[in-house]
């Protein structure tokens, strides 16, 4: 057998951006301090509400923030200044919105290091304990951060490599 | 003076955090009337007259930029639009915009400092 050489990660170059855009997003929201956690331990993922978006263009990515239900809470209460219940239309709205900002921030960050995108409209996700699943070789890149609010997390995953598109109909 | 606001955005959350920044400004009074899509703000625009517009860039069905055409398309005054975007400045397409009829931007996420700063010149020459 031959050694398993994995999934090409060369499209997931700048993926440390889309920390760096939390870290922002987070202080410029709510001055809430964000540090990089523990990255171990693939398997069930503890986010019960994660918000989606696509960037394409010079890249093809989905970027993923995902809050496990305290994070969820807190942040969207802060968000709107007002209680927000886990279970209410406003949460999806929160995160949405989150994520939305997040993808805004990654894409002019993108765009300094000459790469291009266009942001999709968000979609949120959200039930007990959601895993988020891949083919097997789609390079991804999880990151785990701990804040005021609690641990959260963001992915991104990756589809083609940096500067070449997707051949039509594949 | 009261400014009579239109706030078109999908988001409910989005609009109430404009509607409270704006109002803690203390660039004047303001009245709002919100709209959670285009379509429903062309049609408050046709039943009632406003002093100032913000409309959200990214929405579904139809975006803020449109919008802003089918506004000026009613022909007729229409009054200033500031649109609020998490996308920073692309000069080429800001320059569309403004012909269009955006007159101010407001990045998001955003501070209080940040809309009045983004807006005090709208706003001044309207209570002016």
């Amino acid at each position: 057998m031959g050694a398993d050489i994995g999934p090409d990660r060369t499209c997931l170059k700048h993926s440390e951006c889309a920390g760096e855009a939390l870290t922002k997003l987070l202080a410029s929201l709510f001055e809430s301090d964000v540090h990089r956690a523990d990255d171990s331990g693939e398997g069930l993922d503890d986010g019960s509400v994660a918000g989606v978006v696509s960037l394409i263009g010079d890249v093809e990515w989905s970027l993923w923030l995902g809050l496990p239900r305290e994070t969820a809470v807190a942040i969207a209460s802060a968000f709107a200044e007002d209680e927000i219940e886990f279970d209410s239309e406003e949460m999806g709205d929160a995160v949405g919105e989150l994520t939305n900002m997040l993808a805004g921030d990654l894409k002019a960050r993108l765009s300094r290091v000459d790469l291009q995108t266009t942001i999709s409209l968000p979609s949120v996700v959200s039930g007990e304990r959601l895993r988020v699943m891949t083919t097997r070789d789609t390079p991804r890149e999880r990151m785990r951060f701990s804040s005021s609010f609690g641990p959260l997390w963001v992915e991104v995953a990756a589809g083609v490599r940096e500067g070449e598109t997707r051949a039509a109909g594949s | 003076m009261s400014l009579r606001v239109l706030v078109v955005d999908d988001s409910a959350i989005m609009r109430r955090m404009v509607m409270r920044k704006l109002k803690r400004t203390g660039l004047g009074e303001f009245e709002f009337v919100e709209a959670g899509n285009g379509r429903d703000a062309l049609e408050e625009f046709v039943r009632q007259a406003f002093d100032l517009i913000l409309v959200d860039w990214n929405m579904p069905a139809m975006t803020g930029i449109e919008f802003v055409r089918r506004l000026r398309e009613q022909g007729g005054t229409t009054p200033p639009v500031a649109m609020i975007t998490t996308e920073k400045t692309v000069a080429a397409r800001r320059q569309a915009e403004k012909d269009a009829g955006v007159q101010a931007y407001v990045t998001k996420p955003f501070t209080v400092e940040e809309i009045k700063a983004s807006l005090a010149p709208l706003i001044e020459r309207l209570v002016a």
